[in-house]
């Protein structure tokens, strides 16, 4: 009988098949680390009450603990958003997506902290303790779906459901040495699920490895083409505005794995600001009444004070050139290339005093450098998954993303299980707390 | 220039910042209960003036930037459905 947990859901399932782990051992072990991990990583806003069932081979997930943003409705509770721990309201059914996966056979551990109202790259919050990373408890934790990265980082879930509207899921991911993966838009049912700029949210689940992203993803998304067969891979790493010591991490990783180079700088940068576009007007429509009850935080007062003022036609311009935009870059980047190897990271890891607002050595450059390379994604809609590939000279992970044509995510994850493999090995990334 | 056409004049490079923000832009704000310090306001055209640069620079020459008729949902759906041609 064992009495440590594998390092992947695949894993797991094995132990419970075999019965050489009951359906009741394999709970208590998942909630002590869950538990455990809490107490060192604070990325719990609420713990929920879990009703252990048998093992049922036949559900994909039974036995298999999560987690999640506190973005999403749960059964009679509301959401914290950051802002809060959630509240009791009776009647409350849970979003779509969190049924998809209690069908499945998922537990529900708890509720996950994150950025207020998830417009942040980071996930410094006032109200509520603010998640450590677990590498390293003064290296900042990106936002929004800060409690998600490091729980998964530190071993205390399997995987965990955040969004992405600017890289809240590939952000945090990157900074917590994770995997992240954006999913393409609309692919996930966003039902029960807050909403921040309806135009660009996308739901996304964070792992320690490819084969823990395939098996969240086959339960939420079982349409996708599974069966993948070879793929044509690119990069995209000139031009970027990267420090050496990133360059010299990803380069050679984008030039071994991706067969030929790609220019999409001019997309990206015209998808970058249209994405911006988008996002302030569309978080100052979402967030007027709070911003003009002065309740809302300061990085949607910031963003949505200059959206209230940014005209409709110009929001309606911008969403109107979506579809010609995509054309164009799949045109360019996609008529070679199934799954394009591009820059996520621009400088090394920061610490939590540079990027967490009110700290002494803030500074906004490093701020805006987490979410340079991220929004233009959204813009088009794209599928894109954050996976560390290197270390920088200070031992800090570097991360890049690996972009697919919409709804191509098995593809993505076809390209980063050879990554893995390469670079992590089989069994994916280690958790932090249990080194 | 009406006020209608201000925001897209704007764009086009036809009106200035100032004209624009007397004209249209401040006005949004406030209609939306949302009242600012001069020092705010000041922000805000910054960042719309930087904001509407951008937007020339990386898109079309100016005279690509005529009213849309479509509403949101229009155009979400719009885009939905080119995103389905790719499954």
């Amino acid at each position: 009988m064992t009495t440590q947990l594998p390092n992947t859901i695949a894993g797991l399932t094995s132990l419970l098949q075999r019965g050489d782990l009951s359906a009741h051992e394999s709970l208590r072990l998942q909630l002590d680390q869950f538990t455990a991990g809490n107490h060192v990583t604070q990325a719990v806003t609420q713990a929920l009450a879990i009703d252990a069932k048998p093992y049922d081979a036949s559900l994909p997930l039974s036995g298999v603990a999560l987690a999640h943003k506190d973005i999403f409705d749960l059964k009679d509770r509301l959401p914290g958003l950051g802002r809060d721990r959630g509240s009791e309201c009776d009647g409350v059914r849970p979003a779509n997506v969190i049924q998809t996966l209690e069908r499945a056979g998922a537990i529900n551990l708890g509720a996950l902290t994150m950025a207020e109202d998830a417009c942040a790259a980071t996930g410094q919050t006032l109200d509520l303790p603010t998640a450590l990373n677990p590498l390293d408890p003064t290296l900042a934790v990106g936002g929004s779906s800060s409690g998600s990265a490091v729980a998964v980082a530190s071993g205390m879930v399997y995987a965990s459901l955040g969004t992405d509207t600017a890289g809240s899921v590939r952000i945090p991911a990157m900074t917590c040495g994770v995997m992240g993966l954006k999913t393409t838009h609309g692919l996930i049912d966003r039902q029960g699920m807050a909403l921040l700029s309806p135009s660009l949210d996308s739901i996304g689940v964070l792992a320690r490895s490819v084969q823990d992203l395939g098996a969240v993803m086959r339960v939420l998304a079982p349409n996708l083409a599974w069966d993948v067969g070879s793929v044509r891979t690119g990069y995209w790493c000139d031009g970027v505005q990267v420090t050496d010591d990133i360059a010299n991490v990803i380069k050679p990783v984008m030039r071994r794995h991706g067969e030929r180079a790609v220019d999409v700088s001019h997309h990206e940068q015209r998808a970058g600001i249209l994405q911006q576009l988008i996002m302030a007007y569309e978080v100052g429509q979402t967030q007027r009444e709070r911003i003009a009850q002065q309740t809302a935080c300061q990085q949607v007062v910031g963003l949505g004070t200059l959206g209230l003022s940014v005209p409709e036609q110009w929001w309606l311009q911008a969403l109107s050139r979506r579809s010609a935009y995509l054309a164009e870059f799949s045109a360019q980047a996609f008529d070679e290339v199934d799954v394009l190897l591009a820059v996520l990271q621009v400088e090394s890891l920061p610490s939590v005093d540079e990027v967490y607002l009110g700290e002494a050595n803030f500074k906004v450059a490093k701020l805006l450098g987490l979410h340079r390379y991220c929004g233009w994604v959204n813009y088009l809609g794209l599928p894109s998954l954050a996976m560390p590939v290197g270390l920088d000279h200070q031992g800090r992970p570097v991360s890049i993303q690996l972009i697919a044509k919409p709804f191509h995510e098995p593809q993505l994850l076809a390209v980063a299980a050879r990554i893995q493999n390469e670079i992590h090995g089989e069994q994916g990334i280690m958790p932090v707390l249990n080194k | 220039m009406s006020d209608v056409d201000s925001p897209m004049a704007f764009l086009r490079g036809e009106v200035d910042a100032e004209h624009y923000w007397r004209t249209f832009g401040e006005q949004r704000i406030e209609s939306a209960g949302v009242y600012l310090t001069q020092v705010q306001k000041d922000r805000v055209l910054k960042q719309l003036l930087r904001l509407a640069q951008n937007l020339r620079d990386v898109s079309f020459d100016a005279g690509h930037w005529q009213k849309i008729e479509s509403n949101d949902t229009a155009l979400h759906q719009s885009f939905e459905q080119f995103l389905a041609t790719y499954r």
